[in-house]
């Protein structure tokens, strides 16, 4: 596993074709792409992505280690495991009169709480072995999703900086 | 062919079984103890030709655990011991903050010391009337009942039974002049996958679009042999069955069986409940890939 800092400099590529173009992806700092290693033959998978959400960050956090090491002692190649940062969600309860002033309460404040485990070269033998586990010893509150890993999922990790137009 | 026998009674079964027909090397029926330098493999003395294996696909549809499991008394306990511990080591919330906040302000106001802040109305929203007002919508939450009908009908066809439990499709077809409770299967058509074939078998079972399944992998997960009768295996010219079995997780939906097919009934068990219907080898098979809810 490779430790790599978020946002670290890494070589950049120009997309343009002309000058004005060329100002226009400096603006936005550009973050090369991840080399995402194919999978080894036919019979194993690619890099999938084990995301493990929920409001609880205990049972979330719980879930992620548990899936981690059920992983290492199935020799499975965990490939990196990381946290996306917290999602705070508004929810806004619209109630109807009747109620005085002080006793409507109307907005409250939600946090999920995302952790990602990437396993690399799942062999088909041991995935339904693996997908069987992991549901049976999912907690209460969680919930987790499994995705071939792709571009998308690696730049979302970045914050995107506007590079202001003085620097440039 | 006496020289090379490193213990005499083998010399002495090989003049007796001398008179079956054997071919290639020595061959003994009975469970001994031979040198390990010598393979054997019993042939049978009536053929000699080798018959292909038919394939089959099997399906193990699965409805996985809707609620947890019920917690027995240790487990309580410790779950008891470990939220006080996790209570008493944590530090005060914002909600907690503002709760004593309020309650000194309350007894200041009332001791008199605190005057009398402009805009100040009586009406403002203490954190404990929010506390309160919260306990009171707890109050009206209903949690729907860990036991449903079904359960206590003991309905086997219904899929709402035994909720904290993984329930396994079962059908009773008709094999041979027998009618045995086993999982969906089929044969395999000539130039499908066994997967293709599995999900063929599903399909043929129930009526279009009732039952959402989502097959995991392309791997089977178990394999059944078959050996059939004599006579069978003139008759259709194989050997016997393999089956291999794939896993399916329901989805959403419910198994409605097609009236045109071979399948007289259908039921959801619970693995436990799996040896009272299969056959003993078969059943010792699926229960090597069905995992337990609970260890």
């Amino acid at each position: 596993m490779s430790w790599r800092k978020i946002g670290q400099f890494q070589a950049t590529r120009c997309y343009a074709d002309n000058f004005d173009e060329e100002v226009e992806e400096l603006r936005v700092q550009q973050i090369a792409d991840q080399e995402i290693p194919p999978p080894a033959d036919d019979t194993v998978h690619e890099v999938l992505n084990i995301k493990a959400f929920g409001y609880d960050c205990t049972l979330v956090e719980h879930f992620a280690q548990y899936t981690h090491n059920l992983s290492k002692n199935m020799s499975l190649s965990v490939f990196d495991s990381y946290a996306l940062p917290a999602k705070a969600t508004l929810v806004h309860a619209i109630q109807g009169t009747g109620l005085k002033e002080k006793d409507r309460i109307k907005d409250y404040t939600l946090t999920t709480y995302q952790r990602v485990i990437q396993i690399q070269d799942l062999p088909s033998k041991r995935a339904s072995l693996l997908l069987d586990l992991l549901q049976l010893n999912l907690p209460e509150g969680v919930s987790f999703t499994i995705t071939p890993h792709t571009q998308e999922h690696y730049k979302e990790r970045f914050i995107r900086k506007e590079i202001p137009d003085s620097l440039l | 062919m006496a020289a090379h026998y490193r213990f005499p009674y083998l010399r002495i079964l090989a003049l007796t079984q001398s008179a079956y027909k054997m071919k290639g090397s020595l061959c003994f029926k009975n469970n001994l103890v031979f040198p390990k330098h010598q393979i054997c493999r019993f042939c049978s003395s009536s053929d000699t030709e080798t018959r292909p294996w038919q394939l089959m696909s099997g399906v193990c549809v699965e409805r996985y655990p809707v609620i947890s499991q019920t917690h027995n008394s240790i487990e309580e306990e410790f779950k008891e011991m470990c939220n006080m511990v996790e209570f008493e080591s944590s530090v005060l919330s914002d909600h907690e903050i503002q709760v004593r906040k309020d309650r000194d302000r309350m007894k200041k106001r009332k001791e008199g010391e605190l005057e009398e802040e402009a805009g100040d109305d009586g009406e403002v929203m203490t954190a404990l009337d929010l506390e309160d007002i919260a306990l009171e919508k707890l109050k009206q939450f209903q949690a729907a009942p860990r036991e449903t009908s079904a359960d206590q009908e003991n309905d086997t066809k219904s899929i709402n039974r035994k909720l904290a439990d993984k329930l396994v499709l079962l059908v009773k077809e008709k094999i041979g002049d027998k009618t045995l409770w086993i999982l969906p299967q089929g044969y395999r058509d000539t130039g499908e996958s066994m997967r293709e074939a599995a999900e063929r078998v599903l399909n043929a079972c129930t009526i279009e679009n009732r039952m959402k399944v989502k097959f995991v992998g392309n791997a089977p997960v178990g394999v059944y042999k078959y050996k059939y009768p004599e006579d069978i295996q003139h008759k259709i010219g194989a050997q016997g069955a393999k089956i291999f079995f794939f896993k399916a997780k329901l989805m959403q939906g419910d198994f409605m069986q097609r009236p045109d097919v071979g399948i007289s009934e259908y039921k959801w068990v619970t693995r436990e409940e799996l040896d009272s219907h299969l056959i003993k080898g078969y059943s010792d098979t699926i229960k090597s890939f069905i995992l337990p809810v609970s260890l």
